[in-house]
């Protein structure tokens, strides 16, 4: 066997000059970096303080985005969709996906159990948008399955009504995300030392304590991470809510991001859309550290 | 020698940024055609290879499918050296605002001749005029007329109907028989029975809308919603939400009639109807009868040249072609459409004789999406989809229009 590399160092001695050079190694990724980067987020937010319509150059006015913002009867519907969003994409797709990993694990087809959750993952959501459009139009596929089983809601116009379409938008986003939580949940129960929930099984505890007091302590980390990346991925939600609905009828269904994208590039307002953008980058940014920060701050509850 | 390795790798970096941002451009001989008409690119397509016999320039035709997309390419293509030699617009409101900003090449000698030679109607030239010169040339023309099943009408011997009495019968016997009458188009034309209505009914507070004139609020246009809501809550058009393409809608006979520009020929041919055996057109009576004159829009689609465009030459050599019957009849054979230029060719003699028609006895407007401010429009529209969609009180959504309406007339 060979030994270990000593930690000798190199012939040549670090000078100025080589890091000099290093740095210039490395100017061209920071150079792209910041174009690509930096420089379209700040510009972004210079033109939150503008009103521009594309044409001409940007006029300075300040706050008057904002304050015009905050008080948009639309805004409102917007931020209220997208709360709505959030919510629906933790108590769905996280906790059916929990569901599914809890019960499929250690069961003999339990990988096969899952399979069928995860196929939808393969797909766009454009794609998952257009397909479920077509579904839940007026009158539309669904309308009439339910009418042909004498269910509720045969009536129901699911993309025009709201609060409804955003329901039905979220359940539709659902069928696509609950694979892949069921998906990082097993990865997580696989990680739970086996000799934890033998323990307790032989004290006596039942499948429901098993989970309460072993299981679900023991996921946290990883509920930690798949719920922040909802979060995440729900204040972004755009795709499926432009191509089911396109954030109406008016702009009843729109999400926070439909309404930046509306305002900057159908409305042409430049300044007005990054306003919105930075508002929902700032709104992320809270959301995610916040969450995160609590989530793992406190400590791992003890296993009982 | 030092010095020299150390500015290499940023020389390289910036390098390859100005590679990436030069290039494209048109060259000599190709003028740059841009468009937002994706649907018609072997009909445009077909009017290059013309134009390339007959002028020697091709035409680089590039078109976009998305409406937002091909706004804001537009508009950024303004700040580069990039600018397109010819695009197409919209007249009105979005016309006026690229004008104001210097950015459009006035074209009024080529109106001038065109004119003069008869490829041009006078009349028209108005929805091209700001602030006394004019910009930009039609790239097409379409009126708006209701278009109709033949299948539909025949099996109930119905005939065009000459005025809004006969056209309320002949939709009152189609949906006590369980036929929907009208479709109701939403989306990008949600304005499309707010505009029809209103030219029925009050066709100069439509005119006084779209130069601030008149209030959205007006007792008139309330009344034009009330019998828009009648007639969608009592069943004659189409529910909203329903996705079924329009030309389908008329293969299939979902719905009897459908108001629409006259290039929906294209769409219906595309699904191999044909034009007076399996569809047709009236053009929509006025529904106030003591109107003197019917009223009847007109859709202008602008192909303007950029102001100051690197093909400036070329670039009006094809505008000033475009008016003539040879560049007319090939672009309107394509698209199976009607033409501005009466010595051209039309594909169907139906449009022709509804062209005719129109000339005389009719008033002429410009369509709701380009005689309003784009400002107001934006907003007109989405209240007209959220206005199908619950068919509440008018005055709830109107209220909502007037404030945009009242903010851009005060600037």
């Amino acid at each position: 066997m060979r030994a270990p590399a000593t930690s000798v160092r190199g012939g040549r001695p670090t000078t100025i000059t080589s890091q000099a050079t290093a740095r210039m190694f490395v100017a061209p990724a920071v150079i792209v970096a910041a174009v690509l980067l930096y420089l379209p987020f700040l510009w972004a937010a210079l033109l939150s303080f503008t009103e521009y319509r594309g044409l001409g150059a940007p006029e300075f006015v300040g706050l008057d985005n904002y304050a015009a913002m905050f008080d948009d009867p639309n805004f409102t519907i917007s931020l209220r969709n997208t709360v709505i969003w959030v919510l629906g994409t933790i108590l769905v797709p996280v906790a059916l996906g929990l569901l599914i990993a809890v019960l499929t694990y250690n069961h003999r087809f339990g990988t096969w159990l899952r399979l069928p959750f995860l196929l939808p993952y393969a797909l766009s959501g454009v794609g998952i948008g257009v397909v479920f459009g077509f579904l839940l139009q007026t009158h539309g596929a669904i309308n009439q399955m339910l009418d042909f089983l004498g269910l509720p809601g045969a009536a129901t116009r699911f993309m025009i009504d709201a609060p409804i379409n955003t329901f039905t938008m979220i359940a539709a986003a659902s069928w696509q995300a609950v694979g892949v939580n069921a998906l990082l949940f097993v990865v997580g129960l696989q990680s739970i030392p086996k000799s934890a929930l033998e323990a307790a099984r032989m004290d006596g505890a039942g499948p429901w304590q098993l989970f309460r007091h072993i299981t679900w302590p023991l996921l946290r980390p990883l509920t930690t991470v798949v719920v922040g990346l909802s979060i995440v991925a729900s204040l972004k939600t755009f795709d499926i809510v432009w191509t089911m609905t396109e954030g109406g009828p008016g702009r009843r269904s729109e999400t926070l991001a439909v309404t930046m994208y509306r305002e900057t590039f159908s409305m042409q307002r430049f300044g007005m859309g990054a306003a919105i953008a930075v508002f929902l980058t700032a709104l992320t940014f809270i959301a995610a550290m916040t969450y995160l920060r609590r989530q793992l701050s406190e400590r791992p509850e003890k296993v009982r | 020698m030092k010095r020299t390795r150390r500015t290499i790798p940023p020389l390289v970096a910036a390098a390859m940024l100005l590679v990436a941002c030069g290039g494209g451009g048109e060259t000599d001989g190709v003028v740059g055609f841009y468009h937002d008409k994706a649907q018609w690119e072997a009909e445009f397509a077909a009017v290059s290879a013309v134009s390339q016999e007959t002028l020697g320039t091709e035409l680089n035709v590039v078109g976009y499918a998305d409406d937002a997309a091909y706004d804001s390419f537009i508009r950024s293509s303004f700040l580069t050296d990039q600018r397109p030699d010819l695009f197409t617009w919209h007249t009105g409101g979005p016309l006026a605002e690229l004008v104001e900003e210097g950015l459009v090449a006035e074209s009024g000698h080529l109106w001038d001749a065109a004119i003069a030679d008869g490829d041009v109607p006078a009349d028209i030239r108005s929805f091209f005029e700001i602030d006394g010169a004019t910009y930009c040339v039609p790239l097409l023309s379409d009126y708006w007329v209701m278009y109709y099943s033949v299948p539909i009408f025949d099996e109930y011997g119905f005939e065009p109907p000459q005025t809004w009495d006969e056209l309320m019968r002949i939709a009152d016997t189609l949906l006590a028989d369980g036929q929907i009458p009208f479709s109701l188009p939403g989306g990008i034309f949600s304005f499309v029975w707010f505009q029809q209505l209103m030219l029925g009914m009050y066709p100069d507070v439509y005119e006084g809308l779209a130069d601030g004139t008149a209030n959205y609020t007006d007792p008139e246009v309330v009344e034009v919603m009330e019998l828009w809501r009648e007639l969608a809550a009592g069943g004659y058009t189409i529910e909203p939400g329903v996705e079924i393409g329009p030309a389908e809608m008329m293969r299939d006979g979902v719905v009897a009639m459908q108001p629409f520009g006259t290039w929906f020929h294209g769409p219906l041919n595309g699904l191999e109807l044909t034009s007076g055996e399996d569809y047709d057109v009236f053009v929509m009576p006025s529904i106030n009868p003591d109107l003197s004159e019917t009223s009847v829009v007109v859709e202008l689609g602008p192909l303007c040249q950029a102001e100051a465009a690197r093909n400036a030459d070329a670039a009006q050599e094809v505008l000033r072609w475009w008016m003539q019957p040879e560049a007319q009849t090939e672009f309107t054979v394509a698209r199976n459409g009607m033409s501005y230029n009466p010595n051209a060719e039309a594909a169907d003699p139906r449009l022709v004789e509804v062209s005719d028609q129109i000339a005389t006895g009719h008033r002429i407007h410009n369509r709701y999406f380009e005689a309003s401010p784009p400002q107001v429009s934006t907003v007109a529209m989405e209240q007209f989809d959220a206005f199908m969609a619950d068919l509440g009180d008018p005055m709830d959504y109107l209220e909502q229009i007037q404030r945009v309406h009242e903010q851009h007339w005060s600037e």
